[in-house]
């Protein structure tokens, strides 16, 4: 019962803020005839909004028994709290009597200051200090990366940096989530509500490691799966700490941990490069979109609420109307399949402006290596699909330097699989595709009639 | 409320009753067509207010049921090839390598292993039977592969194999029903209905979800593998033929040419916007979608389905033999309908049920017989897929409903003429390749004898979250509504296998 009283204070203490807030708009309001009927009402607001502090002021001090919470903080905000609450009572009582008026807009203006003051040291508690300037604040880059590892101590400048990013916003110095403290050695050894959270040179045992590797879903999960996740890396990291002892003072040398490390850090972060750019675009005109409907495009954006699009030409009879459509899409297209469609190299001229474009499907198509110059500008290439078309070597070159071109299918054109060296240098990142893959005749392809005699 | 209006209410109510107790049971039936009609319209109304974009709607057209829809996310794969070996191929003469189980060949099975279970046949104390084939480590991944598959052996680095699928079916058809439909009862939708519902189908004049099968008979759960369930029935797989007709009853009769052919289709849609008209009824706009697509496929689907025209390189390549009714062709067809826009291809080989109990059902006869007709054709399908850029966007699975025992059949307690295994539902593998797979994986590990799972589980629940999850789907997100609540074609349950993800 007394939790759930606690419980009740994060949602009180909106009462008082938007109450008194009212109260003091009216106070503040120039004292004009038509304002009359709000400055009437300031006082029974006034008395309110004081209620509902002194509500607030109580279940605050049962939520700060409750031991979730033991910082400085708390003890800032209790007692401006309290003074708030006593204030705006003695201002209410005081506010009517004679001679006080002249002084009414300060006294509000010293309300205000003092909710204001209250209220963000509450915030600050439940959702960290730097909540709120973290949007504005550049905050100083987490990266493991440029840790030296010769030099480097193991706990300070390895499994600090972690804790401290990825736990400590709630097991820190303002939240103490499950009575745990991972922000200092004393509180990690301590551990928290549930026991210990690490068992040096035991990795299986340990909590933290136990939680870090619970599938998101799972209640037990940490970090929420709401809130940031640490990276593979970083949990690899931890490991390696735990099963090598633990230790905070050693460096990372004095604990043996060099050649692992390493290897653990230079596994690269798995970075997507997706087909799909992340920024947001305008949707595209739907009159543009109906016109490749009525054509018999097929169009879809490429998930449901985006605005990039994918189109199919695959039941167009109309190419030329079409393509000239597609040019106006030159921000949302970013896959196009026109594979089969009696495409030539006019109409790649049309697609030069559609520089999202991250696929393009052209197999069987009229297409030739002057239309191919057309595609230089499309900067965001990931997947082009030439089989079948009249493409030499000399056509494709002309691409070189795409940034982003990973896969290029070229089977039956007319580019030589001798061109493979050259064709690698100039798109180093690029897999090509020449296909004319065979599965030989083997002599197990038989049917056999008994059961081979085993060895 | 105000006390007139609770006043007003109760007027308008019995006034209701006092109408409805005038209406027969024509009346009534007729009305509530109509009001379930107009229920649907409204929906479809009030969406479209919400959605001013033409193409931004994800919602059920009855007038154009298989229009494309885009996923709830952007999904790596487009389509899907699921190969489905029925019967239940051996994963012990395949996939699962377990050398400590020659060891134990010809022993007594250990009653550990039999307490409190239950097999389809094997009764008393059966014995062990070692693995009937040689196992290689293949590619750059080393993955193992019986020499029982020589040509996927060489394409194994775009595989990802999952070697502890369990499942709680030990029957054919119950177990076919789970993978399929997400439930071992009738009536569910299949896992490319599902599919076809939620992204509909690219190409307008072919269906999104085709069904092929080959081995001499469909599988033993029956065309409900393919059904649509409680979806609109325009979603259920179409089943095709590789051999006669591509499918029974489209083409016209002696004496219909396609000019009469039209006129009377047209006849019968004008009845049935009549009749629309007076129901609302939104699966009567599907019957006239339905109408007019299978007009279509009149000409399409022959044309499609037509490997003549491939040429000789790729008949070389799947060991294809056009006009005979094959596994080959059936997966050649499989590839044509992929890149021509079908959404979702199942294949069904029939006759991989290798009890011992003769010799085209031994697991050192048999086997190695339907092993050498799908290798080829199955090596081929990813190659070719590769070649013409299409492998990253198809998903291709295979699999079964389960696997097979370490034991050694003894059907009633007596010895069988030939080696076989039962029924085994508690480990046996799949593989996935293409639509985003990492390539070259290994998931799962059952114990030294493949009898039970050790690591890695995978329930038929997983391997749908999975497929959807390729397309662009949230497995827990994709609802249809069915009597009053929302299914799921994973229900309750269900992970997707980040493991085998790239």
């Amino acid at each position: 019962m007394l939790e759930l009283i606690g419980h009740l204070h994060p949602l009180l203490v909106h009462l008082p803020i938007g109450i008194l807030l009212l109260a003091i708009l009216f106070e503040l309001l120039p004292s004009r005839k038509r304002y009359r009927p709000l400055k009437r009402s300031i006082f029974t607001i006034l008395l309110i909004g004081s209620t509902t502090a002194v509500m607030s002021c109580v279940t605050g001090y049962v939520l700060s028994q409750s031991g979730d919470y033991e910082s400085e903080l708390i003890g800032w905000h209790q007692w401006m709290g309290i003074s708030l609450t006593i204030y705006s009572l003695g201002y209410s009582w005081i506010r009517n009597k004679k001679g006080f008026k002249p002084y009414r807009k300060l006294f509000s203006f010293v309300l205000l200051i003092l909710l204001m003051i209250t209220g963000h040291l509450g915030g600050s508690i439940t959702h960290g200090e730097d909540y709120l300037m973290a949007a504005v604040s550049v905050k100083s880059s987490f990266n493991l990366s440029n840790v030296n590892l010769q030099e480097a101590l193991y706990y300070e400048d390895l499994v600090k940096p972690i804790l401290q990013n990825r736990c400590a916003g709630c097991h820190g110095s303002s939240k103490q989530k499950g009575k745990l403290r991972l922000d200092a050695p004393e509180y990690i050894l301590k551990g928290g509500k549930d026991g210990k959270v690490l068992i040096a040179g035991k990795v299986d045992d340990s909590e933290m490691i136990d939680r870090l590797l619970l599938p998101p879903d799972d209640e037990d999960h940490m970090p929420p799966k709401e809130k940031a996740q640490p990276s593979a890396k970083e949990i690899e990291i931890l490991k390696l700490w735990i099963a090598s002892g633990a230790d905070f003072k050693k460096s990372v040398v004095e604990s043996n941990q060099v050649v692992s490390l390493q290897k653990v850090m230079s596994s690269k972060e798995i970075k997507l490069i997706t087909d799909v750019p992340e920024e947001d675009v305008a949707s595209a005109d739907s009159k543009t979109i109906n016109e490749l409907l009525k054509l018999g495009a097929v169009i879809l954006p490429v998930a449901q609420g985006s605005n990039y699009l994918s189109v199919n030409l695959i039941n167009v009879e109309a190419l030329d109307s079409a393509v000239d459509q597609l040019s106006q899409l030159n921000q949302q297209l970013v896959w196009l399949k026109a594979g089969g469609q009696p495409m030539t190299d006019n109409h790649l001229l049309k697609l030069v402006h559609l520089n999202n474009i991250t696929k393009l499907s052209l197999e069987h198509t009229r297409i030739s290596d002057v239309g191919l110059s057309s595609l230089k500008s499309l900067k965001n290439l990931q997947y082009l699909n030439l089989n079948g078309t009249q493409v030499t070597f000399r056509g494709l070159v002309q691409l070189e330097g795409l940034p982003q071109l990973k896969n290029i299918f070229v089977y039956q054109t007319l580019i030589n699989r001798e061109d493979i060296g050259a064709l690698n240098k100039s798109f180093p990142n690029a897999i090509i595709d020449f296909g004319d893959y065979v599965v030989p005749a083997l002599p197990f392809d038989t049917i056999v009639s008994r059961a081979p005699v085993s060895k | 409320m105000t006390q007139k209006e609770i006043h007003n209410q109760r007027l308008q109510k019995e006034a209701e009753h006092v109408s409805l107790q005038c209406y027969t049971r024509r009346h009534f039936i007729k009305e509530s067509a109509m009001g379930l009609g107009s229920l649907a319209l409204g929906a479809l109304l009030g969406s479209c207010g919400n959605n001013p974009s033409p193409i931004a709607n994800n919602f059920f057209d009855a007038t154009n049921p298989l229009a494309p829809k885009p996923p709830m996310f952007t999904g790596k794969a487009k389509s899907v090839i699921y190969i489905h070996m029925a019967g239940a191929p051996s994963q012990l003469e395949l996939f699962s390598y377990k050398p400590e189980l020659s060891k134990l060949d010809g022993l007594d099975c250990p009653p550990s292993l039999l307490e409190g279970k239950k097999f389809a046949f094997i009764r008393g104390v059966p014995k062990m039977l070692g693995p009937q084939a040689n196992f290689r480590q293949h590619g750059q991944s080393g993955l193992w592969l019986s020499d029982n598959l020589p040509h996927l052996s060489t394409v194994i680095d775009d595989m990802a194999i999952l070697n502890a699928v369990t499942t709680d079916q030990f029957n054919h058809a119950p177990a076919q029903l789970l993978m399929h439909t997400g439930t071992p009862r009738l009536g569910r939708p299949s896992l490319g209905s599902w599919v076809t519902y939620g992204l509909g189908s690219e190409n307008k004049n072919l269906p999104g979800f085709v069904v092929l099968t080959s081995g001499g008979n469909n599988p033993d759960a029956g065309k409900s593998v393919w059904g649509s369930g409680f979806l609109p029935s325009v979603y259920q797989g179409v089943q095709c033929r590789s051999e006669g007709d591509p499918v029974l009853f489209i083409k016209d009769p002696d004496g219909m040419n396609r000019d009469l052919r039209k006129a009377s289709i047209d006849a019968i849609n004008k009845i049935n916007h009549e009749e629309y008209q007076e129901y609302k009824d939104p699966e009567i706009l599907s019957r006239i979608a339905q109408y007019e697509m299978a007009y279509k496929m009149q000409i399409s689907v022959p044309e499609v389905m037509n490997i003549n025209d491939e040429p000789l390189y790729i008949h070389e390549m799947y060991g294809t033999k056009p006009g005979e009714a094959n596994f080959a062709n059936n997966v050649l067809l499989a590839r044509k309908l992929v890149e021509k826009g079908v959404r979702f291809v199942q294949l069904f080989d029939w006759g991989w049920d290798t009890h011992g109990d003769s010799a085209g059902n031994a697991v050192d006869i048999g086997l190695i017989n339907k092993c050498r007709r799908v290798d080829r054709p199955i090596t081929a399908l990813l190659l070719d897929l590769k070649q013409r850029g299409l492998l990253d966007e198809t998903l291709v699975i295979w699999g079964s409903e389960f696997g097979r025992t370490p034991m050694q059949e003894n059907r009633e307690g007596k010895q069988m003429p030939f080696k076989g295994r039962d029924h085994h539902a508690a480990a046996f593998s799949m593989w996935m390749a293409g639509g985003g797979i990492k390539g070259g994986t290994s998931y799962g590990e059952s114990d030294e004898i493949g009898y039970d799972v050790v690591s890695g589980k995978v329930e038929a629940f997983d391997i749908q979250a999975t497929i959807l999850n390729q397309l662009g789907f949230d497995h827990e997100k994709f609802t249809f509504e069915s009597q009053g609540r929302p299914f799921r074609l994973t229900d309750v349950a269900g992970k997707v296998l980040h493991e085998i993800i790239s």
